[in-house]
């Protein structure tokens, strides 16, 4: 994470979208904050709730960086972004604990590792440090989005398909396919989601990203 | 030192050396809560084992709770816990290989993917890993325990835990730097990467919510660095077994990375239900 | 320079005899034969239906992706029908018809030709998919164990009897003996496989003709098998009967043909010998203490897992070959 030495160019707000959906996709492309799209995505309302509380947190985290960081030091910007998000982990953490207590009590350790997320501070240190704040939110809420999108359609087909219900509404008569709602159908449900991502961009023309690895 | 008993049912108790007595005769107890007493209905001797008694309780008991008795007529006293070394084992075990962190719990996947590219980096990062984790969780219990506790904190948990962890992590690595410069430039890179996996703030969470004592949160810091170091090595290999294959275009990469996630995960499915 | 259409450039190491990879596979499934008949004479011949649809599956599985791959389709190697054939042997006999099919494509395709196909797979392709199916249909895989009832074309309603693992681990030997209506001289009929259990598993004795017509070819090494075997009775004498142990559930199936295929397996003794004891181990460990009756494919799979370490730390010393200096 090392500071670009000139300012970049501020993207449109429909560039920062097809970034936060597709091309920069957090989940799929970037391989950051898998754990909690892993681990909360047996159903899609777990998905949605999990997407909602990190947009949350990374708009607003956006929004107060920018509105502070011209009296945050450059050599302590990582510990201060680190208390910010800390700070609205925590006031989202108990929002979701009053709102929906069903839905905490399974996801409720997720949320709190949101702290945790790589996606988060690398917006923040990427783009929420040195753009506007128009865009910087617009970034925020396009990442943001891109996240829940991600976690409603991997939550989405592994209720569908694993448990045989859609939003807790039974659409198969049995369990076709318990096995993806087992860690393992997780893993394999992403794979296959991430190879049908490099397959389209194949199928439109461009050239693949390279093997890279996860960002840690 | 009293004599040890043992629960061997929802509602029994075996306890040793206690002579046949009628039940009003006795007092059982939480160590927690020694004023309120727990109902004992039957006391008979033992089947299986000699000089023993077994108790039976109206309420049921839980085998992680400690419990004592006592002999109201010969004061004699009874204590009636889980070992602690056996339920630190339990722990430990559980969270290396039944509930591997990666695996089944699913923690850490970011470093995870990130780092298992290479053997030797896989190693790196396993062992800083679970030395850190380890000096993490016994820090973050002792504050959990001695300060937010007695303040009644709790609702700083997050915000105080990630605070510990940076800070620690930023100690280690400037003595590692002062004191062994070569250990240092293999490592330290490693130790600043280990703020990004959760495992390290999911473990003094996970001690905090279950109220677990030193050993035990002890346990799971080093059973769940055991497991990731464990995870990640076995990875590691394999990935570099798939990097050289003829693996289809559209699965180079990460995508087969995670479909051999999930074939391991499955082969942990051997692991559950194990009992320890 | 010009390529003389005599000499071919390949990756050594250049060690051949007459045995080709279909030759091998085809000997596999041949040596299997007598098993898999004496499953029809048991249990009827739902038996040959499953054996079909696992093989079907399989190969449909080999078929697709090198098709969507557009690549020189590779059935005729013969491994995708083995891994179908080894997979309903570690099925129970009635189970429904369509699952060996299920479990024979996500075997093969994950398992196997996502990573390139033979030859770069990490887990045993036959094993994945059972592991599969135990996941996705674990009431399926556990319950449909049927009573053996030898006879030419069994009328189709063979009646379900739980398998022996199982009743022994609830029951006791003695007792488990009792209940599967054994009789008293129930290690013989262990031995011959007039029993209740998988397909492939029932009859020791036709397991070990087949295994001794591998060892004859030189297909096999005895390495892993005894390994495995040794592995898992040292852990056995924990539960009392080692010899009840040894002789059900899937040892000399998953120890002669499971563990022993080329590709999952580690490649020099040393590794083999610490990969079949990790195996018989583990067996035993998630026999005695862990959530399944049988812990073999589990056990194999884990080891897997650690093969390609274990390929690592006992690497060959000696060069396959040495140049002179000139």
């Amino acid at each position: 994470m090392s500071e670009p030495e000139f300012k970049l160019p501020t993207p449109s707000a429909r560039e920062l979208l097809w970034r936060g959906f597709f091309s920069e996709n957090p989940v799929f492309r970037l391989a950051l904050s898998l754990c909690p799209a892993v681990a909360v995505t047996t159903t899609a309302k777990n998905g949605l709730l999990m997407g909602i509380a990190v947009l949350a947190v990374q708009v607003l985290s956006s929004f107060t960086v920018v509105c502070v960081r011209r009296w945050i030091h450059d050599k302590v910007r990582i510990p201060v972004y680190t208390i910010i998000i800390a700070t609205w982990v925590t006031v989202i953490d108990m929002c979701c604990a009053a709102l929906v207590p069903a839905v905490y009590a399974e996801i409720g350790l997720y949320i709190k590792l949101i702290v945790a997320f790589a996606i988060i501070i690398s917006r923040l240190e990427l783009f929420a440090s040195q753009q506007p704040l128009g865009p910087s939110l617009v970034d925020g809420f396009a990442m943001g989005l891109g996240f829940a999108f991600a976690m409603v359609l991997i939550g989405s087909l592994r209720e569908a398909l694993g448990g045989g219900t859609f939003w807790g509404i039974a659409l198969l008569p049995d369990r076709p396919l318990l096995f993806l709602l087992l860690p393992a159908g997780g893993f394999f449900t992403i794979g296959l989601l991430m190879a049908a991502m490099n397959w389209i961009d194949l199928w439109r023309g461009r050239r693949l990203p390279g093997s890279g690895g996860g960002h840690a | 030192m009293p004599d040890r008993g043992k629960i061997i049912d929802v509602h029994q108790l075996a306890v040793p050396g206690l002579p046949p007595t009628a039940p009003e005769q006795l007092r059982l107890t939480t160590t927690t809560d020694p004023d309120v007493p727990i109902a004992i209905t039957v006391v008979a001797p033992a089947t299986d084992r000699p000089e023993t008694a077994v108790l039976t309780t109206a309420a049921t008991l839980d085998p992680k709770l400690a419990y004592q008795l006592t002999h109201l007529e010969t004061g004699t006293q009874w204590i009636v816990a889980p070992s602690l070394i056996g339920t630190a084992l339990t722990v430990l075990i559980a969270a290396a290989l039944v509930q591997n962190f990666v695996f089944t719990r699913y923690l850490g996947l970011c470093v995870f993917f990130g780092v298992s590219r290479k053997r030797d980096t896989a190693i790196g990062m396993g062992v800083t890993f679970t030395i850190v984790g380890c000096l993490s969780g016994a820090l973050a219990w002792a504050i959990d325990r001695f300060v937010l506790g007695r303040l009644q904190l709790h609702f700083l948990q997050i915000i105080i835990f990630i605070g510990i962890i940076a800070c620690l992590v930023q100690t280690v690595d400037t003595i590692l730097r002062k004191v062994h410069r070569p250990l240092h430039r293999k490592f330290g890179i490693y130790v600043v990467l280990i703020t990004t996996n959760c495992i390290i703030l999911a473990v003094p969470l996970l001690n905090a919510l279950n109220q677990r004592g030193f050993l035990e949160s002890l346990a799971l810091a080093l059973g769940s660095g055991l497991g990731f170091a464990l995870a990640l090595f076995l990875m590691s290999c394999a990935r570099e077994r798939a990097d050289l294959a003829p693996v289809p275009i559209v699965f180079r990469g990460l995508p087969i990375a995670f479909i051999l996630a999930g074939l391991f995960a499955l082969a942990f499915l051997g692991f559950s239900g194990l009992r320890v | 320079m010009t390529t003389s259409p005599q000499l071919q450039i390949a990756p050594g190491p250049h060690l051949t005899d007459g045995l080709t990879i279909p030759k091998i596979m085809w000997w596999v499934s041949a040596s299997l034969v007598p098993v898999y008949l004496w499953a029809i004479y048991c249990f009827g011949l739902r038996v040959l239906g499953l054996t079909l649809s696992g093989i079907v599956g399989a190969a449909l599985g080999e078929w697709l992706v090198a098709r969507l791959r557009r690549q020189q389709s590779t059935l005729a190697d013969g491994s995708a029908v083995l891994s179908g054939l080894l997979l309903v042997g570690t099925l129970a006999p009635g189970l429904p018809l369509w699952m060996p099919a299920v479990g024979g494509f996500v075997g093969i395709v994950f398992g196997k030709m996502l990573f390139g196909g033979l030859g770069w797979n990490i887990f045993n392709p036959a094993l994945v998919g059972r592991a599969f199916l135990m996941a996705s249909f674990p009431l399926a895989m556990t319950t449909t164990w049927l009573a053996p009832r030898p006879g030419i074309l069994l009328p189709p309603d063979a009646v379900t009897q739980a398998s022996p693992l199982n009743v022994m681990q609830l029951e006791g030997v003695t007792r488990g003996a009792e209940l599967l209506g054994l009789g008293p001289s129930y290690y013989a009929k262990l031995l011959v496989g007039l029993r209740s259990g998988s397909i492939g598993e029932i009859s020791v004795l036709l397991i070990l003709f087949g295994a001794a017509l591998l060892l004859a070819k030189g297909i096999i090494k005895l390495y892993i098998p005894l390994a495995v075997i040794a592995g898992l009775t040292s852990c056995a004498f924990f539960s009392g009967a080692p010899l009840f142990h040894l002789l059900t559930g899937g040892l000399w199936f998953g120890a002669f043909y499971m563990a022993t295929d080329y590709v999952t397996a580690p490649i020099m003794p040393a590794g083999q010998i610490v990969f079949g004891i990790g195996i018989g181990l583990l067996t035993g460990v998630i026999r005695l203490w862990g959530g399944y009756p049988e812990g073999i494919c589990y056990a194999i799979l884990i080891m897997n897992a650690v093969t390609p370490a274990l390929n690592h730390w006992f690497r060959p010393k000696r060069p396959f070959a040495e140049v002179a200096p000139s």
